[in-house]
């Protein structure tokens, strides 16, 4: 950053009245690298300058962008494709600014294009190629050696291409600098390694890395603010969870020598804007179906689910019980810590017998009695221990919920113990905690978006239709109409469309001047 | 800190440009020391005058240029004949194969002058200016309902300065070779 601001001052300020000392000293430099023009030598610069030509950067700027998207990066891509618009208006802007003819006094070998300082096909390579290293090469080794390979790549193109007398070395220099600068502030800033880690292990973008700086943090954390000792930090059940990075925790408490193993789930503040995304979607795709109110902050989000969980543990409903939130960083990353079902299984995994089965429908019906619905049953938040069933991730819990959402997490129970049973047996106990109207009530009201992803892959696989199968058992009920139109749905959707339109046409237009 | 280094600079290389480029964008006749027509002079070394403005009628504009190794673009827009109503191309060589050659204008003496029109109604057309090492070419390409006269007011607009005298500013301010025609020898 302090170099870029040096080279922009330089650049921009000091230019114009020192311009004939500039041109002196740059030009003395470029005498005497043209003193050493050979035609061999010359070929050798032709071909090291040629990393500057608009073709070689189009290769890689594109290769890294379908790169992004083949793994997924959308983050990373956002920023790389903003670095290369800001870098190129940038330049070009400093280009009229200080509108610098090409070298004099020698004689010119290579192509350009405009004003030479600074370089634009210099900052342009840079760019790329620091966005390249920060989006695409692992944090650790290989990307400091990367660094090192940008700094010889761009050392040797500018001297190849003051040798080939297209830039002036203070050109040269001032749009590398300028180049990295951008890029290195744009990654740093708005892809910090801490946060968004560039892996290429399979996994959510939700789960966050717990090793290094984060996994010391979270030892450091819990230690003062619980006063446990922590053992050992491991993710646990990624499979299932979309929203936060499960964690099991091995603690022993100060002044015990019994170890104990707690669950805990971590929390960033990309969780939020992905909450926020998820609840933007969710009301274009079906309107206001229940409540979309996105959460503000980390702390808001922790403090909800800490709520709820007390609250169930109220009403002595199975889940775990809470042990405290943990300050990991703060207003960025807060963790939730509770009790740990060492040894359950999950329901999809599980054997189930009548006793789970009733335990299931004993459930909803009496989070219905207290006003509540779970609103993410799926097999991944069941559990089984010893023959008894938990209920886990109570994170959208709702009070007072709408009749329809009730319903659908009757159908949600029903469909997870079919799953691992049939039909029939389930809706035969359903009818001890539910009259037929109920349950043909929630059949009607569950489909597509109403169950959540992990159980509607799940069916999937089983193959049996078993909302068909469900209905079929239930008194006959028209299906109910999931679809709500209203005045801000239609303004949001028309909103995001040209917002989306608006962007598209800048990176092309952008795109089509500065690639 | 970030935030408000990266606003400074922004704000230096923004302001930068608005004091500056109105001035040096334009090849401006009369201005022998702009960048632009030092620019212009590397594009075609070889060229022996350079295209520049003279004087900008009432309605015309400077649209833009793009200058590079192999040539230099410049155009002209009209609030009638529209964008890119005239394009003025320098470059080492034209084709004249088709076109007519008619008496040179006053400032084009010594300058071989090739007409080609292609339509009245609008006015397409191109005109060239042959001269050692180089040549000029002027196409007009007027919208749809703009006056055939207004060509007029495009070549009052539209002229060249010897590339001998950018070369001997450079000398005078610099105290380098601005390489190419009339210039002393340079390096490589």
């Amino acid at each position: 950053m302090a170099a870029y601001l040096v080279a922009t001052v330089v650049g921009v300020l000091l230019f114009e009245p020192s311009e004939r000392l500039f041109e002196r000293v740059d030009t003395a430099v470029l005498r005497w690298f043209a003193s050493w023009r050979t035609n061999l030598l010359t070929d050798f610069m032709e071909t090291i300058a040629l990393l500057t030509s608009r073709w070689v950067i189009r290769i890689l700027r594109w290769t890294t962008i379908a790169t992004l998207l083949v793994v997924r990066r959308w983050r990373h891509l956002v920023v790389f494709v903003g670095a290369l618009i800001v870098e190129g208006g940038v330049t070009y802007l400093l280009t009229l600014a200080i509108h610098r003819p090409r070298p004099l006094d020698v004689i010119t070998l290579g192509a350009w294009q405009g004003f030479s300082m600074p370089s634009r096909g210099l900052a342009a390579l840079a760019v790329t190629l620091v966005g390249m290293t920060y989006s695409l090469i692992p944090h650790g080794r290989h990307r400091d050696a990367a660094k090192w390979a940008i700094g010889g790549i761009l050392g040797g193109v500018c001297i190849a291409r003051v040798y080939l007398g297209v830039d002036h070395p203070t050109d040269a220099l001032f749009g590398a600098v300028l180049g990295v600068t951008i890029g290195l502030t744009a990654f740093r800033w708005f892809t910090p390694n801490d946060v968004f880690p560039v892996t290429y292990r399979r996994g959510k973008a939700a789960h966050l890395d717990v090793g290094g700086r984060r996994g010391e943090a979270i030892v450091a954390a819990v230690g003062e603010q619980l006063g446990f000792d922590v053992l050992d930090v491991h993710p646990v059940g990624l499979a299932g969870s979309g929203g936060s990075t499960p964690l099991r925790l091995r603690v022993r408490e100060a002044g015990s020598d019994q170890d104990q193993v707690l669950f805990a789930k971590l929390y960033a503040k990309s969780h939020v804007r992905a909450d926020r995304w998820y609840k933007l979607g969710r009301t274009i795709l079906y309107g206001k179906l229940e409540d979309e109110t996105p959460f503000q902050t980390v702390r808001r989000f922790v403090e909800y689910e800490d709520h709820m969980l007390r609250l169930l543990v109220d009403l002595d409903l199975p889940v775990p019980r809470p042990c405290g939130i943990v300050e990991i960083t703060p207003e960025r990353e807060y963790m939730i810590v509770m009790e740990f079902f060492d040894g359950a299984v999950e329901i999809g995994e599980a054997e189930i017998d009548d006793g789970v089965i009733d335990q299931g429908l004993e459930l909803v019906r009496e989070m219905w009695d207290a006003g509540l619905a779970h609103r993410d049953i799926k097999p991944a938040n069941l559990m089984v221990l010893d023959g008894q069933l938990k209920l886990i991730d109570v994170f959208f819990v709702q009070v007072r919920p709408s009749p329809w959402r009730q319903a659908v997490d009757l159908a949600n129970m029903m469909m997870v113990l079919g799953l691992r049973s049939d039909a029939q047996r389930v809706y035969e106990h359903a009818l001890r905690y539910f009259t037929p109207d109920e349950i043909a009530e929630a059949f009607s009201a569950t489909r597509g978006v109403a169950s959540p992803t992990q159980l509607r892959s799940m069916m999937k696989e089983d193959g049996r239709d078993l909302v068909a199968e469900f209905r079929a058992l239930a008194p006959g009920r028209e299906p109910m109409k999931i679809q709500r139109w209203s005045f801000r749905r239609v303004l949001l959707t028309l909103g995001v469309l040209t917002a989306a339109l608006i962007s598209i046409a800048l990176i092309v237009s952008n795109w089509a001047v500065f690639a | 800190m970030k935030c408000r280094a990266i606003l400074l600079s922004i704000a230096l290389a923004c302001g930068g440009t608005a004091c500056s480029t109105a001035e040096e964008s334009q090849p401006v006749c009369s201005r022998h020391e702009a960048s632009i027509l030092v620019l212009e002079a590397q594009s075609v070394p070889s060229a022996t005058y350079l295209p520049c403005i003279a004087e900008l009628p009432i309605g015309w504009q400077f649209g833009g240029s793009q200058i590079r190794d192999d040539g230099t673009t410049l155009w002209l827009d009209h609030d009638r004949a529209g964008f890119h109503a005239v394009e003025v191309v320098l470059a080492p060589r034209c084709d004249v194969a088709a076109a007519v050659q008619v008496p040179p204008a006053p400032d084009e003496v010594g300058m071989q002058t090739y007409q080609q029109p292609e339509s009245l109604d609008p006015f397409v057309g191109t005109r060239s200016l042959l001269f050692p090492g180089g040549c000029i070419e002027y196409r007009y390409r007027f919208s749809e309902g703009s006056a055939s006269a207004l060509v007029i007011e495009a070549d009052r607009a539209l002229s060249s300065v010897p590339r001998t005298a950018v070369v001997a500013r450079v000398r005078r301010d610099l105290d380098l070779s601005l390489c190419g025609a009339g210039a002393t020898k340079c390096a490589g």
